[in-house]
């Protein structure tokens, strides 16, 4: 059997990467894991692993070559024998098109990040349509097609451009006396902008929020940051203990590790949890992978090395995708609490505030404590408010007894 | 200035009456075309003017289509301008190789030092004779470079691009579709159009390369010739009690194509339906919708879509050749199809 | 005939020796040019033929009309296509006399009466007599020369043509050149009369078969179909027997023709025949003609050192021409 290697999401940007080089050739023997090549996107450089064991039968982009997400890159067959005759052509073909497409861009494609599969979903749309929808900066994937293939029309379009002025003229204009700096919507922020927009536009959020008492796990963290910094370990953050309970927490409630696929919800085995971590220019989501099988001192090691690649962009494809849930503390900012929106397809994710100390009633006495509020924003197509509450409560009690987590010492390979 | 009420029968006369009367180089060669009693032709076009002009410049031949063509291309190259015809157009096929190895590569290969100036009709389309006398042919003159390719819809077209071709200095071809030349004075096709319209007495050119926009619509750009344009129109008034308001494009002139009015007509209502009479495979629709997807590509809300005759011969049972030439209902459904998304 | 010979004026028969000797020196050159790979393109060789072309365009004025063949050298230069024009051509230059775009099968002037020569067999021989009917209906006294080989005379065209021409009175003469082969299938094989000639009668018209090899008696025999079709009397089919002492084309070795076939053919060549003849019947010494031999090598030389020195035609001359009246 043969099967496309396709440039998945990188997260980063969602738009047109390069590759820069290509670390196999045709018949190499490639194990799932091993990198094959070398990407560039708008914010970092990266390589890109098998996912699958196979040969690598024919190598289809230069390197040098600008393409679009989901472009296959190269096939791989289990078989070294495989002819590759017959196979359908890719998107290539835009490339390469007589056509002078100087000033049109690449039509942009939607990411599907189910845990299943690394490909990608085509939107149907007629060329006019495309470009139409480019023209008025509405991404395709926020446009409901009308064509019996459900392709994207140009009514539809039409429609999108004027229910966008109506929502537009509620809002008067503002007259500058200032000085207006004008900066285009590209790169990082372009995928914020249609990510957010999206999460919002698509999915019914639900939130729910406990404020947690901290005062063991500051204790507890404490000693474990004693017996870390004696073994050379990293020390465990409030983060890290939070990953830990929120992922034992979804083992309890797991229909909130789910995505809603329309005329399906997926609920994933795996719990894999995506750390919000902020950056000048915006934000990033890296994956713990496995996060419920990883110990708090693994974690630590983990989301040590994340912000550490955050800071130097190094992150890698693997890096960046397969989250089912995510986390995100603003607490150092001293934040009481917030909410967050949901990254799709995901379900859930659980937004943490500033751990603060505060008089409160403990065994009948006013006493300082530390408290923690949690706020979780959920899918409510997926999770109703009872599964929400159980997690939350769940995830406040592991946090109020950290022993209950059990301490392992980090393993040696983390992933 | 006076005009007739003509079919399109009548018009050709005309055209080469007056162009005859003109100049004495116009010349008309071919089979049965002059004989004192005769028929005048295939379907009477040249009946009467042996009377006028007499048989050396109506001039009849034995049956030998490569010669007729040959000849005509041997007239033309010392400066007179023959008009050929074939008695149905299926015949051309007899003398291919004139057509194409000698009256459209002559100017070329010669740099220019010698011109091809010749018309050669051709009675084609379907009318119960069956696979050998029913084809259209555009497709294979189109594909030649050195020839012109001209069809007709109506009368007044027919007259002022007969005229335009005899004075072309290329060698043109010249398609007729049988069901459309008109029952008056001569032999009636069952099923025929026969339309009649006004014509001007006088002569008259239609340049060649240009089409005609027969009826303005926002919904669908619909392309057609010869006959089909008729069964596109009749589409196009049934279409607009739904609603679907259709442009009728004529397409008259096959090579040179003016490929511009049509872009325009495009970009307006972005979706184009092209309806020929011709076996779909290679036919001249073929190579509109391939330019124009390279050139309207970006204003196109459907696919280009072709209504055409199905790649097999003519069969002659009415019933099959009704199923074979397309028709008014399919053209109907197509353009709902394309509309509709 | 032969008394009739000698009424030619000495002019008339020393250029004709001229021409022959020009059309073999050149196409001899052209061989082993060929032979040392510097040919850009195919050759149809014409020696042992020349007495054909250069009878037949002796006998015609200038804008009478020739039509030639993939064969059409010989025919060209006895015209009076200039021969650095055709050298030219060969050579795919700009300066070719269809500026490269005809090359060896297609050569043309419209200036001396040559439309441009056809490389599909027998498909100028209705073409010809096209052109005949245009001549009469212009009301002119010009004439058509058809040029065809043994080979074309089975063609549909052939028939189509000559029965058009016979039947609409046409100012043709057909020139058949029967040189017994058609490429390597030998006449034998392909037609079962003794004489193409046999066929004018089919037509109703007069046919000849005559000897290819003599250069006067070609002339007079044209000379007469001529004057026939000038005066309106009709086409005539000339079949003159003849031999090509080089291979069809130029990668043809002749592997078909027994040696001893070709000597005896060779041993007739229309150049010899004539140089005996101006010695004999015409008086004149071997200086002139020697004279004349060596004007032709220089003249040869000259036309293909321009071929192989002129400039290629520009690029854009792919594209120009292919319809008349919109400048190109």
């Amino acid at each position: 059997m043969i099967f496309e290697i396709v440039i998945p999401n990188l997260g980063a940007t969602g738009s047109d990467v390069v590759i820069d080089d290509w670390l196999v050739r045709p018949g190499d023997y490639v194990e799932a894991g091993k990198p094959i090549y070398v990407v560039s996107t708008d914010k970092a450089t990266v390589e890109v692993e098998a996912f699958r064991n196979g040969y690598i039968r024919e190598l289809l982009v230069e390197p040098g070559t600008r393409i679009p997400l989901g472009t296959v890159v190269a096939l791989i067959t289990d078989s070294p024998d495989l002819r590759v005759d017959g196979f359908p052509d890719n998107n290539l073909n835009e490339l390469t098109s007589s056509h002078d497409v100087g000033q049109i861009e690449r039509p942009e494609k939607w990411v599907g990040e189910s845990g299943n599969e690394l490909g990608m979903r085509r939107i149907l749309a007629s060329p006019l349509a495309r470009r139409l929808a480019r023209e008025a900066r509405i991404p395709l994937e926020n446009i409901k097609g009308s064509g019996k293939q459900g392709q994207i029309l140009r009514r539809d379009v039409q429609q999108a451009i004027d229910s966008q002025h109506l929502s537009k003229s509620i809002f008067p204009g503002v007259g500058s006396e200032g000085r207006v700096v004008s900066v285009p919507v590209s790169g990082m922020r372009r995928s914020i902008v249609q990510r957010t927009q999206l999460s919002k536009s698509d999915i019914p959020h639900y939130y729910a929020s406990v404020t947690i008492d901290m005062s063991e796990a500051k204790a507890f963290l404490l000693e474990t940051k004693a017996f870390a910094e004696k073994k050379g370990w990293s020390s465990p953050t409030i983060t890290d203990l939070s990953i830990r309970a929120a992922a034992s927490a979804l083992r309890q409630s797991p229909q909130i590790n789910a995505s809603f696929q329309g005329e399906e919800i997926l609920y994933y085995e795996d719990i894999h949890i995506g750390l919000v971590i902020g950056l000048p220019e915006g934000i990033q989501v890296p994956v713990i992978h496995h996060a419920d099988r990883k110990s708090l001192y693994t974690l630590a090691a983990i989301t040590d090395r994340l912000k550490e690649k955050a800071k130097t962009g190094a992150f890698t494809s693997q890096d960046l995708i397969g989250s089912t849930f995510s986390i995100s503390n603003l607490g150092m900012f001293g934040l009481d609490s917030f909410i967050a929106v949901i990254n799709p397809p995901e379900a859930g994710i659980l937004a943490l505030g500033a751990v603060q100390q505060i008089p409160a009633v403990w065994n009948d006495q006013v006493v300082p404590r530390w408290r923690m509020t949690a706020v979780l924003s959920v899918d409510h197509r997926v999770v109703d408010g009872i599964v929400a509450a159980r997690f939350l409560d769940e995830f406040r009690q592991l946090l109020e007894h950290p022993v209950v987590l059990s301490l392992t010492a980090p393993e040696e390979n983390s992933e | 200035m006076s005009s007739y009420a003509m079919t399109m029968a009548e018009a050709l006369r005309d055209a080469l009456r007056l162009a005859m009367r003109q100049d004495p180089r116009v010349f008309i060669i071919g089979e049965d075309v002059g004989i004192a009693g005769g028929f005048g032709g295939g379907f009477t076009v040249t009946l009467g003017l042996s009377d006028e002009f007499g048989h050396e410049r109506v001039m009849d031949t034995p049956i030998s289509e490569i010669a007729i063509i040959g000849a005509a291309v041997g007239a033309a190259l010392t400066g007179m301008r023959p008009v050929a015809e074939m008695q149905y157009g299926d015949f051309v096929f007899c003398g291919m190789d004139q057509v194409i190895n000698q009256a459209a590569k002559i100017h070329y290969m010669s740099d220019g030092q010698f011109s091809v100036p010749l018309v050669l009709r051709l009675p084609v389309g379907a009318s119960r004779r069956g696979a050998q006398h029913s084809q259209c042919s555009e497709a294979y003159f189109m594909h030649t470079p050195g020839l012109k390719v001209v069809s007709p819809s109506n009368p007044y077209d027919a007259k002022g691009m007969l005229l335009a071709s005899i004075w072309d200095n290329n060698p043109v071809i010249f398609l007729e579709h049988k069901l459309l030349y008109g029952g008056k004075g001569g032999r009636k096709e069952k099923t025929s159009l026969d339309p009649i319209m006004e014509v001007p007495e006088e002569a008259y050119e239609i340049p060649l390369g240009t089409v005609a926009v027969k009826r303005q619509g926002k919904d669908i750009t619909i392309l057609a010739n010869m006959l089909m344009v008729h069964r596109a129109l009749e589409a196009a008034e049934i279409l607009s009690q739904e609603g679907i308001d259709a442009e009728v494009i004529d397409v008259r002139c096959l090579v040179p194509l003016d490929l511009a009015t049509i872009e325009i007509s495009v970009q307006k209502t972005t979706r184009v339906l092209i309806v020929e009479e011709d076996n779909l495979t290679g036919g001249w629709g073929a190579e509109v919708a391939a330019r124009l997807a390279e050139k309207a590509f970006y204003y196109l809300d459907a696919p280009i879509t072709r209504v055409a005759a199905p790649d097999v011969p003519v069969p002659c049972a009415p019933i099959l050749e009704s199923i074979y030439v397309p028709s008014v209902e399919k053209v109907v459904i197509a353009v709902r199809e394309l509309v509709n998304g | 005939m032969k008394a009739d010979d000698r009424k030619i004026p000495l002019a008339i028969v020393m250029d004709m020796f001229r021409r022959m000797v020009l059309i073999r020196v050149f196409e001899d050159r052209l061989y082993h040019l060929f032979l040392q790979g510097l040919v850009p393109g195919t050759l149809h060789q014409y020696q042992g033929q020349e007495a054909i072309a250069v009878g037949v365009c002796s006998a015609l004025r200038e804008d009478d009309f020739i039509f030639s063949t993939h064969r059409p050298v010989g025919h060209a230069i006895a015209k009076g296509v200039p021969l650095t024009a055709i050298a030219a051509e060969i050579w795919g230059k700009g300066t070719g006399c269809a500026r490269g775009r005809g090359g060896q099968m297609h050569l043309v002037d419209a200036s001396i009466g040559m439309p441009p020569s056809n490389a599909i067999v027998g498909a100028n021989i209705p073409i010809a007599a096209g052109a005949a009917i245009g001549f009469k209906l212009l009301g002119l006294d010009r004439i058509v020369i058809s040029f065809f080989g043994d080979g074309a005379s089975n063609t549909g065209a052939f028939h189509e043509g000559l029965n058009l021409a016979a039947v609409k009175n046409a100012p043709v003469v057909f020139v058949c050149e029967n040189n017994q082969y058609a490429a390597s299938t030998h006449i034998t094989l392909t037609t079962r009369i003794e004489a193409i000639a046999e066929r004018a009668m089919a037509y109703g018209i007069p046919g000849y078969s005559l000897d290819g090899m003599d250069i006067l008696g070609v002339y007079q025999s044209v000379v007469a179909a001529v004057d026939r079709a000038r005066k309106g009397e009709g086409p005539t089919l000339l079949e003159f027997k003849t031999y090509r002492f080089m291979g069809h084309s130029r990668g043809d070795p002749g592997g078909y023709r027994l040696k001893q076939e070709v000597d005896e053919w060779r041993v007739r060549d229309p150049i010899l025949r004539l140089r005996n003849k101006l010695h004999t019947d015409f008086d004149q010494g071997e200086q002139p003609l020697l004279e004349i031999e060596a004007q032709a090598q220089v003249e040869v030389e000259n036309a293909i050192q321009f071929a192989i020195s002129s400039p290629d035609p520009a690029a854009e001359e792919t594209f120009s021409r292919v319809f008349a009246g919109e400048g190109g």
